[in-house]
């Protein structure tokens, strides 16, 4: 679905992310794990083409979307919620949920909102406010719903869980199986909350100083001690 | 004077409305694409001479029928589209490219330094090679002479002309407020001035609306100036290099990130401009019995005002910091 | 033929740009400050050779030698000007008057030619006041630059030079002539004047002494900021500029090191003002100090040479005069060509056109430079300077 080939990223004349390959398979999750500051958000960024790409290649369908502008990916089919600065704080919850939908028909918008409201009844009740008076798990459910809402082939997360209480950041990754499993999605996920996000998850890269130092199955790299023990601090 | 005639608060609320407008569309593409944009007050003395050109070439022929009152129509709307065309171009030809560049803040205000000497120059051109040389008077001859006066009781006679600039920016003004909170494409312009990037990432084509903003912005400053045309006693390019001035004053006076706040600013910065000089004026020669024509230092007050607000309180009328378009 | 002085005065004019362009590289390429006032630091220096070392030559005169200025301000002819004002009176408030300046000032260049020790005392009185208040506008400039972000503080600038120059100085009479011009005296006592009509070629000696004096201007102001570009003072403006946060991380009080280039370069331009005013643009008018001809051209002239390089901006004034006048003399002959096959513009059209096209020529100039060229044709690439070309050359010898 998504397949990204040797890509180098960076910001400027900052080179951050080197030479990263990989694959996201139709219907499954992958994951990106890593320390602070490896270049999880600079690659997701490279991918959508908001930071510079040096080098390499994104496919989508098999189609070359790698120079193509931001908004057209979306429009293609990615829906991206970015790690920070994720909603526009001056504008109601509707609008932000419109604008997320931009270009599409009205009617259509309306009923995807509509689908959004039945995730997140609580935004419903929250349409006519300002997003910047949201609380930080609200602010949060806005962004997700955002990404929702041109009902894109693949959805890239950038650590949906930060912020949220333990209780409802399992939730909400158990809400991203759902959306693998019910909704038919295609995942890229970014997550600190390593062992609960590759539990879900069916593949994984580990994202070290911008090299990726694995890709595999979720499973390999969950049970893989040497590499656990060194940057993720699992068991 | 006792009491302000109502002609001359009129005038004065022309000058203020055609300020409100020109400093919206300075502070439209400030928030936009960042580029304080110089050649504003010469876009406005396009859409004067865009008039001056109607009513030379078509209008005047029609100087006995009721259809030449058309010309206070169609001045303003061709102009409008004359010079938001042009403003495009400007960003189109001279602006993105050096944007995607990654030119600096000064690099581009010296970029529109440079477009406006260009079209400065051209519009001398133009100006210099019409055949009624002095177009300025012909306006007044053809237009001021046909103007009717109407006789309000109280408040005595009045050329309704008068009333257009102020009605028109007012139009403008709720126009834009619709535009910005009631349609998609006017909340995605909020949305990308609050967060370009994530505009972007949602799927707004932010570029387009960077363009539209630079029509509008050149638009609204095409029709002041040919509303404007009907004011002036004639018709200069030089006089944009003092303008601009005071079109930046009502902009930073504002806020420069707040486009009400511009409306605001341009306001108070255009009347007052018109009216404190005067007001001055009287109250010397009250007091000293000698008269001191202070209206020509008019523009002073517009620096002072600007130097004022940017020492003591930069962030304008619009007061609290934000960042995007102030809503409700 | 172009006459001698004439080519001398464009030489004194390019001479002149040299020096504001250098002036303005300082404030603008090493320290960072958009100066879009230039304008007004120019018309400094003209405004005191106009309106203040005339007051003070007068003042003088009232103190030294009462009755040559009985001689000069005493004429029934400007009684109805002056009333019954006193001598003093007179030098000080109606010595600008359009009609009592024109006659006046060629009488005062005749009396201070005759007399050393008060033709000596205005020029010192005049560059060390120019001096003074082109510090002055400097401080007054970063104060603002101390406050304002660079585009709030282009504007300001930008604001300041217009609202001083075009609005008070053109419009108040009084103060130095308005919109009517007033003249600049001669200030040369007739030993200096003698010794320079010794010297080659035949013009006038006032026009060779502001020659030499716009050249030494121009010579201590290059060697001055080549060495302010190679001191450590250099290195950190140059840092500032380029990323002021790192620089003031490091502690370095910037608002002094600007405040500082801004006071030396206000200097500098009022005193180039100073030699322009008195040598090669007697005619003093608050409106030909234009926001184009004084800040935008010199900016022009800046950008085409490349920021922060002074050899490179020198270089730029020189193109961009150069390229005006030869465009001013060259179109008429163009038409002609251009009319013998039919196409050229005639009758008034060829008049303005002259008048705009050297200015349009350096608007799209400017637009050209910034797209393609953004650090100026003396861009330093590695390999392709003249320095770099001969160790290459060198280096090939040796070997
Ligand atoms: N706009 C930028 N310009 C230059 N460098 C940047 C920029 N944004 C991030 N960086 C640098 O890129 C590196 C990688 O940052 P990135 O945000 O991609 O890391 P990350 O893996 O997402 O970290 P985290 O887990 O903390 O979110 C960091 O060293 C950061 O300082
Ligand atoms: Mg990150």
């Amino acid at each position: 679905m998504l397949k990204v080939e040797s890509l180098n990223v960076g910001y400027g004349k900052f080179h951050i992310v080197f030479d990263v390959s990989f694959e996201v398979k139709e219907r499954s999750i992958f994951t990106i794990v890593g320390p602070n500051g490896g270049g999880k958000t600079t690659l997701l960024n490279g991918i959508m083409g908001i930071a510079t790409v040096f080098s390499g290649r994104v496919l989508l369908k098999g189609q070359d979307i790698t120079h193509l502008p931001p908004h057209q990916k979306a429009r293609l089919g990615i829906g991206y919620m970015a790690q920070t600065d994720n909603i526009f704080p001056g504008l109601t919850v509707i609008e932000n949920l419109l604008m997320a939908a931009y270009g599409l028909p009205e009617s259509v918008a309306r009923d995807r909102m509509e689908t959004v409201f039945t995730y997140y009844p609580v935004l419903k009740r929250r349409t006519g406010q300002k997003a910047r008076s949201l609380s930080g798990g609200e602010r949060q459910m806005l962004a997700i719903s955002m990404t929702l809402m041109r009902d894109p082939d693949v959805i890239m997360l950038d650590e949906p869980t930060s912020g949220l209480a333990p209780i409802l950041a399992k939730d909400l990754l158990k809400k991203i199986a759902a959306m693998r499993d019910e909704l038919k999605k295609t995942v890229l996920l970014v997550e600190q909350n390593v062992k609960a996000a590759l539990e879900i998850s069916d593949d994984a890269m580990l994202l070290v100083s911008g090299r990726s130092e694995f890709v595999g199955k979720a499973q390999a790299l969950l049970s893989d001690e040497a590499l656990g023990r060194k940057y993720l601090g699992v068991k | 004077m006792v009491l302000p005639s109502f002609e001359f608060l009129l005038s004065s609320a022309a000058a203020g409305a055609a300020l409100a407008l020109l400093s919206m569309g300075v502070t439209l593409t400030y928030m936009t694409t960042r580029v304080s944009n110089f050649a504003h007050a010469t876009m406005a003395i396009t859409g004067a001479v865009t008039t001056l050109i109607l009513l030379d070439r078509i209008f005047a022929g029609f100087r006995d029928s009721p259809l030449y009152y058309g010309l206070f129509i169609v001045a303003p709307i061709v102009a409008a589209l004359v010079v938001g065309a042009l403003a495009v171009i400007m960003y189109l030809v001279a602006i993105r490219p050096l944007i995607r560049k990654g030119t600096s803040l000064i690099g581009l205000m010296i970029a529109t330094l440079a477009f406006d000497i260009i079209l400065n120059n051209l519009l001398t051109v133009v100006l210099q090679l019409t055949p009624a040389q002095t177009v300025g008077r012909l306006l007044e001859a053809n237009v001021k002479g046909y103007l009717v006066a109407i006789y309000v009781p109280l408040v005595g006679y009045i050329y309704p002309h008068r009333l257009l600039l102020p009605l028109i920016a007012l139009l403008v003004a709720v126009g834009l407020h619709l535009f910005l909170t009631r349609t998609p494409f006017g909340i995605s312009m909020r949305a990308s001035i609050e967060n370009p990037q994530l505009a972007k990432i949602i799927g707004i084509d932010i570029e387009r609306i960077y363009v539209v903003s630079w029509f509008l912005s050149g638009a609204t400053a095409g029709m002041a100036g040919s509303l404007l045309a009907f004011e002036m006693p004639g018709i200069s390019p030089a006089a944009a290099y003092l303008y601009i001035v005071s079109i930046f004053a009502g902009s930073i006076v504002g806020g420069i990130n707040s486009i009400y706040g511009a409306l605001a600013g341009g306001f108070l910065v255009g009347s007052m401009e018109a009216i404190v000089p005067v007001m001055l004026s009287d109250l010397y020669q009250l007091l000293t019995g000698s008269y001191v024509d202070i209206l020509r230092y008019q523009r002073m007050f517009s620096f002072l005002l600007l130097i004022l607000v940017l020492l003591v309180a930069p962030e304008g009328l619009a007061g609290i910091k934000w960042r995007g378009i102030r809503r409700g | 033929m172009v006459e001698l002085s004439a080519l001398l005065i464009e030489i004194g004019n390019v001479i002149t740009f040299v020096t504001v362009v250098l002036a303005l590289n300082l404030m603008a390429g090493y320290a960072g400050i958009p100066n879009f006032g230039m304008a007004i630091f120019v018309y400094t220096g003209a405004f005191v050779v106009g309106a203040l070392s005339v007051r003070f030559a007068l003042l003088l005169l009232a103190a030294l030698e009462p009755a040559a200025l009985e001689a000069l301000l005493g004429k029934p002819a400007y009684k109805p000007y002056v009333g019954d004002m006193s001598l003093v009176e007179i030098a000080l408030f109606k010595s600008m008057e359009p009609t009592i300046n024109r006659s006046l000032i060629p009488e005062l260049s005749a009396v201070l030619s005759q007399k050393a020790l008060v033709a000596v005392a205005v020029l010192l009185f005049t560059f060390l006041v120019a001096t003074v208040l082109g510090v002055f506008v400097g401080v007054i400039s970063s104060y603002a630059a101390v406050r304002l972000k660079e585009d709030y503080l282009a504007i300001a600038l930008l604001a300041f030079s217009e609202m001083m120059v075009q609005v008070f100085f053109a419009q108040t009479d009084s103060v130095a002539g308005g919109r009517y011009a007033v003249y600049a005296p001669n200030v040369w006592p007739s030993e200096l004047s003698s010794i320079a009509a010794a010297l080659p070629p035949a013009v006038k000696p006032e026009l060779k002494i502001g020659l030499l004096l716009a050249i030494a201007l121009a010579l201590v102001t290059y060697l001055y900021a080549e060495r302010i570009a190679n001191s450590p003072m250099g290195r950190a403006l140059r840092a500032m500029r380029d990323d002021e946060f790192a620089l003031s991380t490091y502690g370095r009080d910037i608002p002094a090191m600007r405040l500082r280039v801004m006071m030396l370069g206000g200097a500098i331009t009022a005193l180039a003002g100073v030699v322009y005013a008195m040598s090669f643009q007697p005619v003093i008018k608050a409106t030909d100090y234009t926001r184009l001809t004084w800040t935008f051209i010199p900016w022009a002239m800046m950008i085409v040479g490349g920021m922060a390089n002074n050899l490179g901006v020198v270089l730029g004034a020189v193109v961009i005069y150069v390229g005006r006048k030869v465009l001013e003399f060259s179109l008429p002959e163009l038409f002609d060509l251009l009319r013998s096959v039919g196409i050229g513009p005639e009758g008034a059209a060829v008049d303005v056109l002259r008048a705009v096209a050297p200015n349009i020529f350096v608007g799209v100039i400017i637009l050209l430079m910034l797209y393609l060229r953004p650090k100026g044709l003396l861009e330093e690439r590695p390999g392709r300077t003249l320095g770099g070309r001969l160790r290459d050359l060198m280096e090939k010898f040796s070997r």
